[in-house]
């Protein structure tokens, strides 16, 4: 067992022996004393502390070579020696990564309480936990044994998918960051790895253990059966919404399950549906009034308590649906075409939940009682003066315009509203999406066929979605204020001009830059999948299944229903890969859920030791001293 | 050395002293007992095993029967006077030289001298390991010549405290006055069992010390020589110890005092620093 000194120069401090050595050479030898009544020292003696007596027994002065004994373990402390062993050692800093996806709240004690208690044998002197979701998150960075055992008492699993790859980049990326050094560190994988995607998982691995961080599994969880809803989409349907789910059977034998519907709280439907082994059925809602509706499969309540083959897992067992509120959104379109229908007209008034008015210039009523104002084809002169300073003003205070191309358009005095400006007109073109939007999407405006169309160029802070070949934007729009213009280079529907007024997706264009212009979003996004996240204008309450939050940026990691403002939006799981709960082998040794220690060369320092016994001894020789009465 | 002043000391307060000292020595009380002696105090038949010396003939030539005669038991009482003459009776620590033996010798021949004076027998004998047995004697001259002994005597040896009362208490033969004078720096049980043996006898226990035994004066680092065993002891002499000390010898005198108590003998102890007269005025004056 080899010594190595920190500090060898401290034995220097051995000199300090000397004066005392000195003093005890000089020290007068003891009187020569005749006594009559040595029988009382004896009895005395054999009064004192009887370790007092064995010590003046071994050593004539015990004072004497305490004293020693304190300077050499002193300068030797001061020496801070130590030496090296091996022994089964554990990582400095440990990164805890916790799979916090939705399978994990299977089973009754659950995976994620599984995983908990294993966690916990794992945390060393320096511990971080990452909690696996769609997205990582840190739930504590480099914390102490404390601090490790609290926050694992109050993390909760979501109900996401999870991404265990990236969870493995972040804390090699945390390791790398905090230590620099050539100290022991760990990641530890916490996971019933079902459903995970074990490609991505390697390759971050590999990425680590090339970093000499040493990656570790440790699985949770059995397989177990499952019946759940997998799917789910509500579709609108002229003016109601229906809604289509899948439900899953992953047991092996076939299953029926009572089925309830709520509507706003209140139970509306019972029904049930009985599903084939390893199969799916479909289920539907007509007609879904605006509000929530909840999707409840009964199965695994009635069977609760590990009975075998019983659902152990709740979070697909309901599925939750927002449908918004239907508003009717007032829209002016000015036209001087003499057709009493142009396509744009018959379009626009077409479309649900609105309401058209026609007007030809030029007296115009108030913008400010309609949401969108849509200009068709008007001459230079059909205008009032100020007309599109008006305009300009109700844009400015949250009004949404459409100018459509006609032409006139360049020689108009639009007041720098355009989110273009018009050079002069321009024959055939091909077109092009520059951009993606909301409302382009499904369109297929490479199809259209352009023989006559307005030269122009986009403004500065413009967006053009779709251009021509010749550059001139065929759809562009601009913030303006609060409000958004839309240039719309495709006219009222003339087939000189083009034939997209002919097309099928038409209609369901005008529908989409309605819905978007007026802020109504798609069903879609009422309806979201869990583990998406949802930026928001700025920090706000947000009431979560799981209680309210503040945020400005929403991730809905729990099924159920969220209200943002007064806006309500439902997010599922909707995930047969998550649902479904077998547990892939990963390894034997992964099964074993304590840490894994190694046997390695380890420097261990006396210095402490030392101290103590510096420190003891000081206690001692005062003990001892006031033993002898002489304190 | 034995200062013979002690005794003209005596002699000029004999007079006030008299009075109780006289109940110190037996020869003005009556004995109970009867045995051997002079003035008769009756008959009785005789019965086999008497002594027929004791057969008064002249009743027998009245009576033709057979009576012996009762006589009074000597009344004179004999004191015994044991001296301890171990090796640790040879300590001094006072500036005039003054031994315990010395003290303690000054103290029995103190007691002799009152006895001679009153012509009973007394006898003072040394004792160690063995006990040097002096017959019982009267007379001044005895008393002289006892002093003489005593101070050629040469202490040595431990104390066998128990072994000598032993030996000494069969050389008693009636119920007498024993005067035992040491330091008593033996085992305390041996000091009981004697103490026991001499009890049936009239018992005065007397302890000497010096000073410097029952205050320890040394401290530090010492080297100490028993006087008797000559085992060496090296030790710290620290305040507890010294403590300790003095508590074992208040335990080693108690027990002692306790035992004379028990027994029914008077016990006085003396530092060898007090006066020797006022010692034995104090002795005397307990009785």
């Amino acid at each position: 067992m080899p010594f190595s000194f920190a500090n060898p120069l401290a034995i220097l401090a051995l000199s300090s022996l000397i004066p005392l050595i000195i003093l005890y050479l000089i020290k007068p030898k003891p009187k020569d004393v005749e006594i009559p009544s040595l029988i009382f020292i004896l009895d005395a003696e054999r009064r004192e502390d009887r370790h007092q007596t064995i010590l003046k027994k071994v050593v004539r002065d015990p004072l004497m070579l305490m004293q020693l004994l304190f300077l050499i373990l002193l300068t030797l402390a001061m020496m801070s020696p130590s030496y090296v062993t091996t022994a089964d050692v554990r990582a400095d800093h440990t990164v805890i990564i916790l799979d916090a996806s939705a399978s994990m709240q299977a089973e009754e004690p659950s995976r994620f309480d599984l995983a908990r208690a294993a966690a916990e044998k794992f945390v060393s002197g320096k511990t971080s936990i990452i909690l696996a979701k769609n997205v990582p998150i840190l739930a504590l960075d480099s914390g102490s044994k404390s601090d490790a055992i609290s926050v694992l008492q109050r993390i909760q699993p979501g109900a996401t998918t999870a991404n265990i790859g990236d969870a493995i980049i972040l804390a090699k990326s945390m390791i790398e960051d905090g230590s620099g050094s050539e100290r022991e560190d760990a990641i530890v994988i916490i996971s019933d790895f079902s459903n995970a995607d074990f490609g991505s998982i390697s390759s971050a691995k590999m990425l680590a253990n090339a970093a000499g961080i040493d990656v570790t599994y440790k699985q949770v969880g059995s397989d177990v059966g499952n019946i759940g809803i997998t799917y789910g989409k509500p579709e609108r349907k002229g003016e109601t919404y229906n809604y289509l789910c899948t439900i899953k059977n992953y047991f092996n034998d076939a299953r029926t399950v009572p089925i309830e519907v709520f509507r706003n709280g209140k139970k509306t439907i019972s029904s049930s549906v009985t599903v084939q082994p390893r199969a799916s059925e479909l289920f539907a809602l007509k007609d879904l009034a605006p509000g929530a509706t909840v999707i409840a499969l009964r199965e695994s309540e009635g069977k609760r308590g590990g009975e075998s083959g019983s659902d152990l897992f709740d979070v697909d067992d309901r599925a939750y649906i927002a449908i918004p509120d239907a508003k009717k959104r007032r829209i002016m379109f000015i036209t001087e075409t003499e057709s009493k229908n142009p396509p744009a007209k018959i379009a626009i008034g077409s479309l649900q939940d609105t309401e058209c008015s026609v007007v030809k210039p030029p007296v115009l009523p108030s913008f400010d009682d309609y949401d969108i104002v849509v200009v068709g084809t008007v001459a230079k002169d059909s205008l009032l003066p100020g007309t599109f300073g008006d305009l300009a003003s109700f844009v400015v205070a949250g009004g949404s315009l459409v100018v459509l191309a006609s032409g006139d358009l360049g020689e108009i005095a639009t007041e720098n509203v355009l989110p273009v400006s018009v050079s002069g007109k321009a024959g055939s073109a091909a077109l092009t999406i520059r951009s993606s939007s909301e409302f382009t999407k499904d369109i297929a405006f490479e199809d259209v066929s352009v023989g006559k169309h307005l030269k122009s160029a986009p403004v500065n802070g413009s967006v053009v979605t779709v251009v021509a070949d010749d550059g001139s934007p065929m759809l562009a729009y601009q913030k303006h204020g609060s409000g958004t213009v839309v240039y719309f280079g495709f006219g009222e529907g003339d087939p000189e001009w083009n034939d997209f007024h002919t097309r099928v997706d038409y209609p369901i264009f005008w529908r989409q830059i309605v819905d978007w212009m007026s802020g109504v979003r798609g069903i879609e996004e009422y309806n979201v999948r869990t583990g998406r996240v949802y930026p928001l204008a700025e920090e706000q309450e947000v009431l979560t299944p799981a209680g309210t939050v503040t945020t400005d940026n929403l991730l809905f990691d729990s099924a159920g229903g969220y209200r943002i403002g007064d806006l309500d939006i439902a997010a599922n799981l909707y995930d047969p890969l998550e649902s479904d709960l077998t547990v892939p082998v990963v390894s034997e040794e992964a099964r074993i859920l304590k840490p894994d220690t190694a046997r390695a060369e380890v420097e261990k320092g006396l210095w402490g030791y030392l101290t103590v016994l510096v420190m003891f001894l000081a206690g001692f020789e005062l003990y001892y001293l006031r033993a002898r009465g002489e304190l | 050395m034995i200062d013979t002043e002690f005794f003209n000391q005596l002699n000029r307060f004999s007079l006030m002293v008299r009075k109780r000292v006289s109940s110190v020595y037996a020869g003005s009380r009556r004995a109970v007992l009867q045995g051997r002696g002079i003035e008769i105090v009756g008959y009785r038949e005789y019965m086999p095993g008497d002594d027929i010396r004791t057969i008064d003939w002249r009743v027998y030539g009245r009576t033709e029967k057979l009576y012996i005669r009762k006589f009074e038991e000597e009344k004179n009482v004999t004191t015994h006077i044991l001296l301890d003459s171990s090796k640790s009776m040879d300590f001094s620590s006072l500036s005039s030289g003054m031994t315990k033996f010395e003290y303690a010798a000054m103290l029995a021949c103190g007691f002799g001298y009152l006895v001679a004076r009153e012509n009973e027998k007394f006898a003072i004998s040394t004792f160690a390991e063995t006990i040097d047995i002096t017959p019982p004697k009267r007379g001044r001259g005895y008393l002289l010549h006892t002093i003489d002994r005593l101070n050629q005597h040469k202490l040595q040896g431990n104390t066998r405290f128990d072994e000598c009362t032993r030996q000494y208490e069969k050389m008693i033969r009636s119920k007498s006055l024993v005067i035992i004078i040491s330091d008593f720096l033996t085992d305390l049980d041996s000091i009981r069992a004697g103490l026991y043996m001499l009890a049936p006898n009239d018992l005065i226990v007397i302890s000497v010390f010096d000073p410097a035994e029952y205050d320890l004066t040394i401290e530090g680092d010492a080297k100490l020589h028993d006087m008797e065993t000559g085992e060496i002891r090296k030790t710290y002499i620290s305040p507890k110890l010294k403590e300790d000390y003095k508590k074992m010898a208040d335990l080693h005198f108690g027990g002692i005092r306790e035992t004379c108590m028990h027994v029914g003998a008077d016990f006085f102890s003396f530092g060898t620093d007090r006066s020797i007269f006022d010692a034995f005025l104090e002795t005397v004056r307990a009785r």
